[in-house]
């Protein structure tokens, strides 16, 4: 049987790191998931934003969150993932808004400045040129948030994992967990595993990992949606300045990614369920209504999508050992900001397992995977040639080197193609390219059409 | 690129065409083709076949992408980038997606946009068993019969609104608008209007135009919403006359309703013009009432200096 010193449950944004930075100091790591790639979870549908500090401010969550964004220009920075930081933008645009701004403004100032995120005011001329699609009469401008390419972020820290030597399971779902005096059982539907040490990632299905090892916890799934147009319609993060807000018409902005798209969201659905990720009409006449007042909409609406938060019974992040062990370190309810709190869940998480015994090696550097895709090229004004000049997607510049790159790099599904090329993501999603990327995906990989999927199991695409 | 040669963007039954009016008349042109065959969506349509067989003489450049990056707008190939400053899109049909058209619920495998049934179709691949295209028109109709002889059990042809067109017997067209797919890996029903049908693969056949690349002059499918091979002949005639057109004087065109005019600036010396509704019905033109039953008609402009469109009995 296998053998390692950390088995990491989940190869969401949370386990990934924890291998990544377990793996750094030259711990051996095995990754199991049930998906058959890495991030494809929760971490697939979210909004791609580092945020600042969340309320309740004293909560597990605000305290990693503003931790996490301060990991993460380093982060970015050594795998060279594309990111940006930019302002939150808080926009008052009636004369209600207009008139609850200077308190806001001093709230927000002691609480977010004694953190470190600067605050200021934005007027009326000033809120124009920044962004001249707003519409508002002044607005809060809240420093220190960022947008990051998080499936740039999660095949690249994938990539570094498996240089580092990290074992990946993946299409393996763990089924139970047995904890004794000096190791832990891991069954999956392909076998068994040992470890020294479990680190319990798995999202949404958290809870049911830490039951395994008696640890008593529930996790729902609240849903949250988003439209993504295909142009950029802001700079900054733009957001209504509202000082409280009814469940289901609550959160999310106006945000820029950055390949050049803007999603308008999350909202936070009123009905609670683990598994319906489905986009509901009455969800998208939220966002319409919500974003509309504010912004000019530039560019058609290309997709809508949701996504689970994992939200624990407490409302906040819950990282502990399980009571009968500290071999088991469980990290449930890793709902929003989550993406911006991993980093500093990972350190937390290695200080957890180093305090229970485990050894951590001197730092290793990192591979290098900095890369220019054929899009980067051609931005830059740079030659391409050969199958690099093969474009499969004209609307992301996406050619045959891009394909066969994602390919090397572990793609195993059209979805793994399309999250780590763009392929299909632009105006025409996929109208001229998914047909030609199905029979380039299948000749590279040897995989008969038929048998390729989407993206999970039976997700079939041709017979 | 040499700026004295036409660029035209795509190797479809428009580009084609205008390719070969402009040759006609003198001009230079280079036909650049993303796919590695010519024919767009054509290649399934018999009356356009007939057409596209006599241009086959017309050289392509296959495997060759316009795309517009960072601001600026390149041919790329194999062989290398090279600067485009203008050009005419001939590139076809938007496909919009299915958000843009209301269609919600689950992000399973099995929704397709027209394109990519057609491009896996042509392969030899088939895209499903129980199909439902979302769209009543030419084009789904003929790949309603192309799927069926590829083997697909049920097809069905869902039309968002009453649409004047014949449909063989063997093809079921139901009437609605279908507002969300149901699916875990696979699609497994859409939900057409409030009534759920079963099916494992929805085909998006709802068309519009579009030009991605600024500076471009634009023809065919991407100019306006035509279904006859012989609309999309007059579009690249029209264009060809135009661009020959050594005045820069313009008849003025003034337009009331949902009507769309081709082209979109009309050269004093064009003697014709083209007007399409694809919902059909009747419009005046200076007063003048033209029948639009085939979604289109190409008027006489001769000698007007301006012309007044408007639907008929509105
Ligand atoms: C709509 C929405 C918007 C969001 N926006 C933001 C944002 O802008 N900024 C931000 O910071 N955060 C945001 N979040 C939160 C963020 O997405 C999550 O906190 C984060 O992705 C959680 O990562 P994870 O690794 O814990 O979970 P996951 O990504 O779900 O990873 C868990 C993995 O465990 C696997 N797994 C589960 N059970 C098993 C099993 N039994 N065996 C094997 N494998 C198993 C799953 O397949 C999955 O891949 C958003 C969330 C949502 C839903």
């Amino acid at each position: 049987m296998e053998r390692y010193d950390v088995v990491v449950v989940g190869s969401g944004i949370v386990g990934l790191l924890v291998a990544y930075e377990l793996s750094k100091r030259g711990v051996s790591v095995a990754v199991v998931d049930e998906n058959l790639e890495p991030g494809f979870g929760v971490s697939k549908g979210h909004a791609s934003v580092i945020h600042v500090i969340q309320p309740p401010f004293s909560s597990l969550k605000s305290v990693l969150a503003v931790h996490g964004n301060k990991l993460y220009d380093r982060l970015v920075g050594e795998l060279g993932v594309r990111y940006r930081r930019l302002k939150a933008l808080l926009v008052a645009s009636n004369a209600v808004q207009l008139a609850i701004l200077p308190l806001l403004y001093i709230v927000l100032k002691l609480l977010y400045e004694t953190r470190g995120f600067k605050v200021g005011i934005v007027g009326g001329r000033e809120l124009r040129d920044v962004e001249p699609n707003v519409r508002g009469w002044a607005a809060i401008a809240v420093d220190g948030y960022a947008i990051v390419d998080s499936f740039d972020l999660i095949y690249k820290l994938f990539e570094a994992c498996r240089s580092l030597g990290v074992v990946f399971h993946l299409g393996t779902r763990v089924t139970g967990v047995n904890v004794s005096q000096d190791c832990v059982d891991i069954e999956t539907t392909r076998g068994s595993l040992k470890a020294s040490f479990l680190v319990n990632a798995a999202g949404l299905n958290s809870d049911y990992i830490a039951l395994q090892t008696g640890f008593k916890v529930r996790v729902e799934g609240r849903r949250g949606s988003m439209l993504v147009f295909d142009r950029l319609q802001v700079r900054n993060i733009v957001t209504p300045l509202v000082l409280l807000e009814r469940r289901g018409t609550k959160g999310g902005g106006v945000i820029p990614t950055t390949w050049g798209h803007t999603i308008w969201g999350p909202n936070l659905a009123s009905d609670i369920s683990k598994g319906d990720r489905g986009v509901y009409h009455e969800d998208v006449a939220v966002l319409l209504r919500r974003f509309s007042r504010i912004v000019k909409v530039r560019g058609r609406i290309i997709k809508a999508y949701a996504g689970l938060r994992p939200t624990s019974h407490k409302g906040d992040f819950i990282i502990a050992y399980s009571p009968t062990s500290r071999r088991v370190v469980n990290i449930v309810g890793i709902d929003s900001p989550g993406l911006t709190a991993a980093p500093a869940i990972a350190v937390m998480v290695l200080d957890m397992l180093r305090k229970a015994g485990l050894k951590l090696g001197l730092k290793r550097r990192p591979p290098s995977l900095r890369y220019l895709s054929t899009r980067d090229k051609l931005v830059l004004g740079l030659s391409v040639q050969g199958d690099e000049g093969v474009i499969v997607c004209p609307c992301m510049s996406v050619s045959l080197a891009d394909i066969a790159r994602a390919v090397r790099g572990g793609a195993r599904t059209l979805d793994g193609v399309i999250f780590r090329t763009k392929l299909a993501m632009g105006s025409c999603q996929g109208q001229h390219c998914l047909g030609r990327a199905l029979i380039e995906f299948s000749r590279m990989t040897g995989v008969e059409p038929r048998y390729v999927v989407k993206g999970g199991e039976g997700s079939w695409i041709v017979e | 690129m040499d700026s004295g040669v036409n660029v035209i963007a795509g190797a479809g039954l428009s580009g084609l065409t205008l390719a070969r009016e402009l040759l006609d008349r003198g001009f230079q042109v280079r036909v650049l083709e993303l796919r590695r065959r010519v024919g767009g969506i054509s290649i399934i349509d018999g009356d356009a076949r007939r057409i596209l067989d006599k241009l086959s003489d017309i050289p392509v450049e296959l495997e060759k992408a316009i795309v517009r990056v960072g601001g600026r707008t390149l041919a790329v190939s194999r062989s290398g980038v090279e600067g485009v400053v203008r050009g005419i899109t001939a590139i076809g049909f938007r496909v919009p997606s299915p958000a843009e058209l209301g269609i919600l619920g689950d992000r399973p495998s099995g929704v397709f946009p027209f394109h990519v049934a057609l491009d896996l179709t042509m392969e030899g691949l088939s895209i499903g068993r129980r199909i439902a295209i979302y769209g009543y028109n030419r084009y789904s109709v003929l790949l309603a019969e192309k799927l069926l002889e590829a083997g697909a059990r049920e097809i069905y042809i869902i039309a968002p609104e009453k649409t004047p067109i014949k449909t063989p017997d063997h093809i079921e067209v139901l009437e609605g608008r279908v507002r969300r797919v149901k699916g875990v890996a696979r699609v497994e029903s859409v939900l057409v209007g409030s009534s759920i049908l079963e099916v494992d693969t929805l085909v998006t056949a709802i068309f519009k135009t579009w030009n991605p690349f600024p500076n471009f002059d634009v023809v065919g499918h991407a100019a306006v919403e035509v279904y006859e091979p012989q609309a999309l002949v007059e579009t690249s005639k029209l264009l060809a006359d135009n661009m020959a057109c050594e005045s820069n004087e313009r008849i003025g065109v003034v337009v009331e309703g949902d009507i769309q005019v081709f082209p979109r600036v009309v050269r004093r010396c064009l003697k014709r013009i083209l007007i399409a509704r694809p919902r059909g019905g009747r419009v005046k033109v200076n007063g003048v009432s033209v029948d639009l039953s085939m979604g289109y008609a190409v008027v006489d402009v001769g000698g007007l200096s301006s012309v007044r469109i408007s639907v008929e009995g509105v």
